[in-house]
């Protein structure tokens, strides 16, 4: 809190007092522990996290009229993906994914470049990945087939404190060619993700007059 | 550093670019229809199976369902779908009875209901009433004809009273009129086909006097045009269709002007397009299709500038519910070729092979 302007501590006096005279004790607490991660000093403008972990809910909206259904199929999983950032703004990051309904699911292993941008507590994220997706239909007994995903997307992450941030959205475009047929598939994530390790940005100083 | 940065957002521009640019021109053309789309199922005998299809809207392409071909009867040879769009059957020539299919509407896979139907011995050809309420089967060995009425509910047959009913020796083809009205049946020993009238709800059969009706020689075929004015029936051995006019009262059927007409070698099917204006008959012979133009008021065919190439042994044809194109099941070739009709002669300009089949595809339907 040492970076807090003077102004905000009174302040946030007055709200601890208020919860914890109107709220149960153990939620209150919970509310001012989020209270003080929020106002501490989030990942400092300009900096950029030398590792990232994501791991999230995934829904994806899986082409299944590709290979003669009528409808497309909602399937709703998970996402896990570490990236390490060689340098600011251009990283490398590797993605577990899988989504689940009864009768169907589509899971993936994928890796390849991301970009980045920060811009205040936000931090911007594109990527372009490649990888294998398997996936199992039930049709007239088990379909099984594995083929190629190029999946495309991006998201923006809000930091929290200098450790986590909330992925608020990542949408992905996901390319597979499964059943003998190629599919546009379409992901939605969200969810926390960890941090460590800042690439500051480095800033050129003028050489003083002679 | 920048230059990998910079490289890296435009790669994600021209990416979003890509996806968002896609889409080409069309151009519409008078004298040509699009596809309903919809589903479509084909007998495949050599596989006991029946194949699902998913026809595009507007090209009338077709794209087999995942799982298909469904398992089935034994050498289904006949197929019908219900009205309903919810039940397909077919007649199962090896196993002397009547599948019937229930249609997931969403994964287009069918799963048969068993126990399957009894019908007579080596079924060849089936016919499901406009309604959906009664199915027909003539039976090639017994010589007689199945019927069966089909509950709404579950699309299960129970014989009607009086079934089978006989009929002429080595019945192969029957089609029923699309009042539900009349019954008719090729007799392939015999140049004649035979006429009944079919008791609405029950599904009885009366010959309807004057039967059965000369047509020439090896008949193997029939088709009904829509106004229920006229039945086309194709002669194998005298490479001739023949035209006959339905009396609407009786059903007693009167030999067209200028029938019959010239085919090619080996007619084998025959199908009416949904408007009533063109007839098409596949050749197995050689392997082409011949095409007219059915005059409204007679009931005589003139022929175009045919015949169309078609795949080696055409089988059967049919056209699809919108008469924007005629489909083909080539046996030898084993795939199905889509011919695009043009809307104002009847011709078959141009065609393509719209799917493999891998095995013998022997008829197609299509699920209105």
């Amino acid at each position: 809190m040492k970076d807090l302007p003077a102004v905000a501590l009174p302040l946030l006096q007055l709200k601890r007092h208020v919860l914890l005279e109107r709220l149960p004790g153990m939620a209150a607490a919970v509310l001012l522990l989020l209270l003080a991660i929020g106002a501490a000093s989030p990942l400092a403008a300009q900096e950029m996290p030398r590792v990232q972990v994501f791991g999230g809910y995934s829904y994806t909206r899986f082409d299944t009229p590709s290979f003669g259904f009528a409808n497309t199929t909602g399937l709703n999983g998970y996402t896990f993906s570490p990236a390490y950032n060689i340098m600011r703004g251009f990283g490398v990051m590797a993605e577990l994914s899988g989504q689940y309904k009864t009768g169907a699911n589509l899971r993936d292993v994928a890796g390849g470049p991301q970009f980045l941008y920060a811009r205040g507590n936000m931090l911007f994220s594109a990527h372009l990945l490649f990888g294998e997706a398997r996936s199992l239909v039930q049709v007239g007994g088990p379909q099984e087939d594995s083929a190629r995903v190029v999946s495309f997307g991006g998201g923006l992450d809000y930091s929290i404190s200098p450790r986590f941030a909330v992925r608020a959205f990542q949408v992905d475009y996901v390319h597979t060619a499964l059943f003998n047929t190629t599919q546009d598939n379409l992901r939605f994530s969200t969810g926390l993700v960890y941090r460590w390790g800042t690439i500051k940005k480095t800033h050129r100083t003028l050489a003083p007059n002679p | 550093m920048r230059l990998i940065k910079q490289t890296g957002w435009v790669g994600v521009a021209l990416a979003l670019a890509w996806l968002t640019g896609c889409g080409g021109s069309s151009s519409s053309d008078d004298t040509t229809a699009s596809s309903a789309g919809g589903n479509a199922y084909v007998a495949v005998p050599e596989a006991n199976a029946v194949a699902s299809y998913r026809v595009s809207s507007g090209s009338g392409n077709l794209k087999a369902v995942l799982g298909s071909p469904f398992s089935g009867g034994t050498s289904p040879i006949s197929i019908a779908v219900h009205p309903s769009g919810k039940f397909v059957y077919t007649a199962n020539q090896g196993g002397g009875d009547v599948s019937l299919y229930t249609v997931n509407s969403n994964t287009g896979a069918l799963t048969e209901v068993l126990p399957r139907t009894v019908s007579g011995l080596n079924p060849t050809s089936l016919a499901l009433s406009s309604g959906g309420d009664l199915l027909f089967v003539a039976n090639q060995t017994s010589n007689t004809i199945s019927a069966f009425t089909v509950s709404s509910s579950n699309g299960t047959l129970t014989e009607a009273a009086g079934s089978p009913f006989a009929t002429g020796s080595r019945p192969v083809a029957l089609t029923l009129s699309p009042s539900g009205k009349f019954l008719y049946v090729a007799s392939a020993n015999l140049p004649q086909v035979f006429g009944y009238t079919v008791t609405s709800g029950t599904g009885a059969l009366q010959v309807i006097p004057g039967s059965p009706f000369t047509v020439g020689n090896g008949p193997t075929s029939l088709a009904i045009t829509p106004s229920e004015h006229f039945l086309y029936v194709t002669n194998f051995i005298d490479n001739t269709v023949s035209g006959l006019s339905i009396d609407p009262t009786s059903g007693v059927l009167t030999e067209a002007l200028d029938s019959p007409f010239v085919t090619g070698t080996g007619p084998i099917a025959v199908t009416v397009d949904p408007m009533g204006r063109y007839l098409y008959v596949t050749n197995i012979g050689s392997n082409n299709v011949s095409a007219y133009t059915i005059d409204a008021t007679t009931g005589a065919t003139t022929a175009l500038t045919s015949p169309f190439a078609a795949g080696t042994r055409p089988v059967s044809a049919t056209v699809d519910p919108a008469g924007a194109f005629l489909y083909v099941c080539n046996q030898s070739s084993k795939n199905i070729t889509k011919f695009q009709i043009n809307q104002e002669t009847g011709g078959l300009p141009s065609n393509t092979i719209s799917a493999t089949t891998n095995l013998a595809p022997q008829a197609i339907v299509f699920a209105k």
